[in-house]
């Protein structure tokens, strides 16, 4: 059991290959890959919002301070 | 600068097209013999890990540049380079455990190279985003050290699975890889370097106008 799980460990670190038929999994993996999609699109998406929301501010107040200075 | 910016829109309208796809060809790969189904965690682990040594690397060459010649321009793609580096490197440390998980029945082994120097790496952007954010006057040079150091860790990140035995898979399976496998990869790889280079654009442009800010005040205050 041990010998054949090294010999798989060793193979899925060699190379991938495409299988032949679906072997019946121990632990659900969807939850596992549906989880790391799932953070993907979260980290993203709130980066993508966080920069939109930091640079709109930035603009705005120099916008704001160059107009006070044109002013005086 | 400005045509960068110009082309801001065009470049995310193909970054766009890129994502929406991914997942389909994602699906329609085949599932990996020994791993199953979540091996296709693959398809966008290394994409990101792709991104975040690109980041490091525009980070360690700006902070060169910025050391050399003292180009506020330089400084401002540095910064923009670590806090991407930070950002898709969560995405790494995120689903890589994921994938340990069901691949080798644990979320993080610290003995494993490639994950310890992953993780060391990350960690010195974090701290170069935290040296800029409170490090006060001076911090830009301090910090551009650390991006130096942050760039010197690629090779070693990289080459870690070469050179020292660990549970990760080598870096060698990417050249291996059946054609069916390796579109999706590469799709992946080329999504994740467009929406890099569509962000560098967007957070430089911030960090120009947080400069710009900085010296309108000054002018106000004179």
């Amino acid at each position: 059991m041990s010998n054949s799980k090294t010999e798989l460990q060793a193979q899925a670190q060699e190379g991938f290959v495409p299988a032949t038929s679906i072997t019946t999994e121990s632990l659900p993996a969807t939850p596992l890959l549906y989880s790391a999609y799932g953070a993907v699109w979260v980290i993203l998406i709130l980066y993508v919002f966080v920069l939109a929301r930091r640079l709109t501010r930035v603009e705005r107040d120099l916008r704001d301070v160059s107009a006070r200075i044109a002013k005086r | 600068m400005r045509l960068a910016t110009r082309l801001l829109p065009l470049l995310l309208l193909v970054t766009a097209v890129f994502f929406i796809r991914a997942p389909f060809l994602i699906k329609a790969a085949p599932i990996e013999s020994t791993m199953g189904v979540v091996q296709k965690i693959f398809y966008f682990h290394v994409p990101a890990a792709a991104a975040t040594f690109l980041g490091a690397t525009v980070c360690g060459i700006a902070s060169i540049l910025f050391l050399w010649r003292r180009r506020p321009m330089a400084d401002h793609v540095a910064v923009s380079a670590a806090e991407l580096v930070v950002t898709f490197g969560v995405i790494v440390l995120i689903t890589g455990p994921l994938w340990a998980r069901k691949a080798w029945g644990i979320w993080w082994e610290w003995r494993d190279v490639r994950l310890t120097t992953t993780f060391v790496m990350w960690t010195t952007f974090a701290a170069y985003l935290l040296l800029r954010r409170f490090g006060g006057p001076g911090s830009n040079i301090m910090a551009a050290a650390f991006g130096l150091f942050g760039m010197a860790l690629v090779p070693i990140v990289y080459q870690s699975v070469s050179y020292w035995n660990t549970l990760h898979p080598k870096a060698t399976v990417v050249r291996t890889l059946p054609p069916e496998m390796a579109g999706p990869l590469w799709w992946g790889i080329t999504a994740f370097v467009l929406l890099f280079t569509a962000l560098m654009i967007v957070r430089v442009r911030l960090e120009a106008g947080r400069a710009a800010l900085e010296d309108a005040y000054v002018e106000l205050e004179d």
